[in-house]
């Protein structure tokens, strides 16, 4: 009886921990790419950690800063950082480049730098338009589909408290009273059959006490099997998992053009780096799904034609196809809608052979033949599309220079006509001449409501999304306190950070340093999702400004690129010291 | 019969012969202080020199062999009076060697309750005999029983002089485990398990010999993987670091904790104190496991328990109240001597520690590494800046009324720095040279054998056994750090989670491959 009522005990706990193991060792949201997913919604639907309540008490704080020996080029400096969690099992990873083709792995929990590359690749002189250099994120491998939204039960999960420490004692001659709680390797001969193993923790887990045993029972997995999910690994097949799977790769485009497939443990090339773009081009954020690599290019530097670029990932030789807009920039980051269909925003440009300007475009991600568009002279975009999914369809909002939002349906851009959005709203600057650039953000809330943020000149505003029967619209939620060129904001389970970069207005003639000069070090606030109420700032915590997009978040912290090459983190204490 | 055995180990007296090496850490309290070591000086260590080896017939097991020996000096042997060697080999086999020969004596292979499905548990949890066994010196002079635990979990007591049984296999605890090096202090026998190897419960163990009721204590904190085990202070308590498992109190979970248990009236573990750092929970995230046996130690009227990590930094913690009121706050603690990319394999402290007291009566704590010196650690005397291990010497002081351990010298640099044992001022340091990697290694595209994904958790024999080197025994002044021998490349081996033995002018170290090497100087006469 008194054996029997142990090893219940032992299994019980043994689930218990397993699942508290899950949540306090390496679970958690991560950063797969620039601006979060493949929609690029910049939201981290559930947090263990950041909450509005969470943020409304004390606690939340710089958690470390590094310096990284990055040169800036022109205002270019580090870009914005992607994550693993689990590298080698327990180091959750920022991977983040350097202008100055560098590329650093930074031990999410304290700064440490794991690893650093250097791409020794010649650079052109550097300018306002053409910095050269690395000119954006690395990437991680993101699935299509986006996550589901919060359910409203939570996240994380708990763990049960199973029983605590325990003594016994055997009659003599007996030993001790413990059965076993099974797995082992054997059974004591003569002795009764051992207990039935106990359930196995939840996937990704371990029972609490049994350290990473390789071997205790199935081998972990090998070769293939484990490299399953990373294209162009060799033998990929088999779905590896566990603690057996790799830390994986992490795609990084050097300024030469040249993609590296670089492994996140130690940072080497594991793929023969495959030629890509022109030498010293201008590239914005890359994304990778389905096997598939795709940046836009902009301002035709290095003498680059602004296209849509795409790479086989798991092609041996790699091969590139490419789609030009023979008109305008590519605007920011190329997007992925929820089918699969790349989306691209066109800038401003002289347009030649059928090409396109002021246009969102719809590209097959496999041939990047043109699908669909949408094009209006007088919407001159300014920021990469974001999707979001409406009822039955994806919605793909994009802001304008003159301070409007207009909002597509992604299955039929434009309507018939290819001009005709679902909605266009008002200008929301004041001032539509100094409407600041730059992507916007999206998430849903508790009740279901659909939120659109948008970074103008010296806020952050709010728009809810209204629904009236399929006739969509953009209603006032709110708008934060005065923010310096704001950069696109992070929502964290229902909190809005929102940045303020404090880089000065660029004018005519400008160089990096008087920019800089008239720059002002970088604020950052927590902002309930649902008023602006503000929740928390890191005051003067920051001290330089942040010049470009460097500035993602992982497991409940917030990280931070400023233009002297510092990183900080911002989160909750884990007890670290 | 057995009334009497037990009667005669009731009777069990320390050792008289200072320089026997009984126990694994040299006693209970697992200082690695040889005390009084008479023939080893740091004028003559220099002139050491292979003095025989042998080749043991053990079969390994994952990376696991041979432990190191233990020494009795004086044994009445049926061929008269010799220093006898006992070699615990991982196939539950235990070795007699003479050690003035280097011969083997005597071998008993213990036979088993326990019927192996052939199904493995990885380096990790290799089976068979993990525990180092402990000697007993009985009130007849020159005969010492072994006490050890077999693959089945039972205690054997065996004659150091002949290998024969002197008392019945015990039921102890349950099969297929692994516990760590045994200790025995007033007739009781205490073990620790780690891994949940076999379903084993992580637990502290002991047997009592004259009840031989054995008692378990759970901390509900994952493995207790010290390699010397329990630390046994003189007020009788057991203490060990725990590893994988939250840190809290409330719910009785005290993983990452050093925690002490003694026994009471009815010789059942009981928990007497535990003390979890501030950052517990950290080591928890992070698999930073409280993987080092503590020392006891005892310095001008103070009550000093010494632990570490795999986070590598120390615990100077007070044994009348350990981590105070809140269990979590120690008398000093250092900054991290390694580790600073907390990695949770190859890094960190793993082997076990030493303490002594020169004769000007200062306290020295030796910290053996594995990885590189932490960028922020510095100490007066550097031999180098270590990357693949070293030692590290702190002094025990007291400063403006309030101890601490300071930093005094740091090593050579060595290849994972394992155990270190103290004698007649030498600290003697032995680096394992195994492959201590427990993940795939990365391999870039056009380096030789092509791309390999790495990260993924791996630590088995078969791949960390191609990549493990050969280990080098350093003997080192205790004062100041600096080398007086080394091995070199005369050892053409490895090992895994062995150990160091020092005793009589002799210094040994046993291998992966089955040999046991003994190194030693020429004894002066009046010490034959």
């Amino acid at each position: 009886m008194r054996i029997k009522h142990i090893v219940a005990v032992v299994a019980a706990s043994a689930l218990a921990a397993g699942a508290l193991w899950a949540q306090a060792r390496g679970g958690g949201s991560e950063w797969l790419t620039a601006q979060g997913d493949a929609q690029r919604t910049s939201w981290i639907r559930t947090d263990a950690a950041i909450s509005v309540d969470s943020m409304t008490k004390p606690g939340f704080e710089l958690q470390w800063k590094v310096k990284l020996a990055n040169q800036p080029r022109h205002l270019n400096g580090l870009a914005q950082g992607v994550t693993a969690n689990g590298v080698t099992l327990f180091v959750p990873m920022s991977l983040v480049t350097g202008s100055s083709n560098n590329v650093y792995a930074i031990d999410n929990d304290t700064g440490y730098t794991v690893w650093q590359r250097h791409f020794d690749t010649p650079l052109p002189v550097a300018t306002a338009a053409c910095p050269g250099g690395i000119t954006a994120a690395a990437t991680r491998l993101v699935p299509v589909a986006p996550p589901a939204p919060p359910d409203g039960r939570g996240g994380g999960g708990g763990g049960g408290r199973g029983e605590g420490y325990r003594g016994s004692v055997g009659e003599p001659g007996q030993g001790v009273p413990v059965e076993q709680r099974g797995g082992g390797a054997g059974r004591a001969a003569g002795a009764a059959p051992p207990a039935a193993p106990a359930a196995p923790p939840a996937s990704g887990a371990r029972a609490a006490g049994a350290p990473p045993v390789a071997g205790a029972g199935a081998p972990p997995a090998r070769g293939g099997a484990a490299n399953a999910g990373i294209p162009g690994a060799p033998g990929g097949g088999g779905p590896g998992g566990g603690f057996g799977r790799p830390a994986g790769v992490g795609y990084v485009i050097a300024s030469d053009g040249v993609l590296h497939v670089l492994g996140l443990q130690l940072g080497k090339d594991l793929q023969k780096p495959a030629p890509f773009l022109p030498a010293n081009a201008s590239w914005s954020d890359p994304i990778a799904a389905s096997d598939t690599l795709y940046v836009g290019t902009n301002q035709r530097c290095g003498g680059a034609p602004n296209g849509v670029w795409a790479i086989d990932l798991a092609a041996e030789n790699k091969p590139v196809v490419s789609w030009k807009t023979n008109g305008g920039s590519v605007v920011g980051s190329v997007v992925l809608a929820t089918n699969g269909t790349l989306l691209a925003a066109i800038g401003p440009g002289s347009v030649t052979a059928g090409g396109y300007a002021n246009a969102i475009v719809a590209l097959d991600p496999k041939t990047l033949q043109l699908k669909d568009w949408f094009t209006d002279p007088s919407a001159e975009f300014v920021s990469a599309p974001v999707v979001f999914t409406q009822g039955d369809k994806d919605i793909v909002a994009a802001a304008t220079r003159d301070g409007r939002v207009l909002l597509l349906d992604a299955g039929s851009l434009g309507g018939v006509n290819h001009s005709t959005p679902l909605y266009a709203s008002r200008s929301l600057a004041a001032d539509a001449a100094t409407f600041a650039p730059g992507a916007l953000a999206t998430w849903q809330d508790m009740p279901g409501t659909r939120w659109l943020l948008v970074p103008t000149n010296g806020a952050i505003t709010a728009l809810k999304v209204s629904d009236d029967g399929g006739r969509l619209s953009l209603q006032p939620g709110w708008v934060s306190r005065d923010l310096v060129s704001p950069v696109t904001p992070i929502i964290v389970n229902g909190v809005v950070f929102a940045m303020s970069s404090g880089r000065a207005a660029a004018t005519a003639g400008a160089t990096a340093a008087d920019v800089a000069r008239r720059s002002s070090p970088a604020v950052l606030y927590a902002l309930n999702g649902v008023d602006g109420k503000e929740l928390w700032t890191s005051g003067k915590t920051i001290t330089s400004f942040l010049p470009g997009r460097s500035f993602w978040s992982a497991t409940g912290q917030v990280y931070v690129g400023t233009l002297d090459g510092t990183l900080y983190a911002f989160g909750f204490a884990m007890e670290r010291k | 019969m057995r009334k009497l055995l037990v009667a005669g180990l009731l009777l069990s007296v320390p050792t008289v012969w200072a320089s026997d090496f009984l126990m694994e850490g040299v006693d209970a309290a697992r200082t690695g202080w040889v005390k009084d070591e008479k023939i080893f000086t740091t004028a003559n260590v220099g002139g050491m020199k292979l003095l025989w080896k042998i080749k043991l017939d053990s079969t390994p097991r994952e990376m696991h062999n041979l432990f190191a020996p233990l020494i009795a000096e004086r044994v009445t042997t049926p061929q008269g009076v010799r220093e006898v060697a006992v070699v615990a080999g991982v196939t539950d086999d235990l070795f007699g060697i003479d050690v003035a020969s280097g011969e083997l004596m005597w071998r008993k292979h213990f036979d088993t309750t326990f019927v192996s499905t052939g199904r493995g548990g990885g380096t990790l949890c290799p089976g068979g005999q993990t525990a180092v066994p402990v000697l007993g010196q009985t009130a007849t002079a020159g005969k010492y029983t072994i006490y050890a635990v077999s693959w089945d979990g039972r205690l054997r007591q065996v004659n150091l002089a002949d290998g024969q049984d002197v008392a019945p296999p015990e039921k102890f605890m349950p099969p297929n485990g692994k516990p760590y090096a045994l200790n025995l202090v007033n007739g009781v026998v205490y073990t620790a398990s780690a891994q949940g190897c076999g379903g084993v419960p992580n637990a502290f163990y002991s047997f009592d010999l004259a009840t031989r009721r054995a008692s378990a204590f759970l901390p509900a904190g994952g493995g207790l993987w010290g390699r010397r085990g329990a630390a046994i202070s003189p007020e009788g308590v057991a203490y060990l670091g725990t590893g994988d498992a939250p840190f809290n109190p409330a719910t009785k979970s005290l993983g990452n904790a050093i925690v002490g248990v003694r026994l009471d009236a009815n010789k059942q573990l009981q928990l007497v104190d535990y003390f979890g750092a501030p950052n517990a929970n950290w080591l928890f995230r992070r698999d930073l496991d409280v993987n080092v046996t503590p020392i006891s130690l005892d310095y001008r009227g103070r009550k000093f328990l010494v632990g570490s990590s795999k986070e590598c930094r120390l615990w100077l913690l007070d044994r009348d109240g350990l981590g105070g009121d809140d269990h979590r706050t120690s008398l000093h603690t250092t900054p991290l001597l390694c580790n600073d990319a907390q990695a949770f394999d190859g890094k960190g402290v793993w082997g076990a520690m030493a303490a002594w007291v020169d004769a000007r009566g200062t306290q020295w704590v030796l910290v053996p590494f594995w990885g590189e010196v932490s960028k922020t650690f510095r100490a007066p005397v550097e031999h180098s800046r270590p990357t693949g291990g070293g030692v590290a010497a702190y002094r025990l002081e007291e400063k403006a009324g309030k101890w601490q351990l300071s930093p005094a010298w740091l090593s050579l640099d060595m290849d994972l720095a394992e155990e270190v044992v103290v004698a007649g001022g030498v600290a003697f340091a032995y680096a394992a040279g195994e492959d201590a990697t427990q993940t795939i290694q990365e391999r870039a595209w056009n380096e030789p054998g092509g791309a390999r994904y790495g990260g993924g958790l791996d630590a088995g024999a078969p791949r960390r056994i191609p990549g493990s080197r050969y280990a080098t025994l350093h003997a080192l002044d205790a004062l100041t750090g600096k080398e007086l021998w080394s091995s070199g490349t005369q050892i053409t081996s490895w090992n895994h989670f062995s150990g160091l033995t020092v005793a009589n002018g002799r210094a040994y170290v046993a291998t992966f491959d089955g040999m046991l090497y003994c190194f030693g100087v020429a004894r002066p006469a009046a010490a034959k």
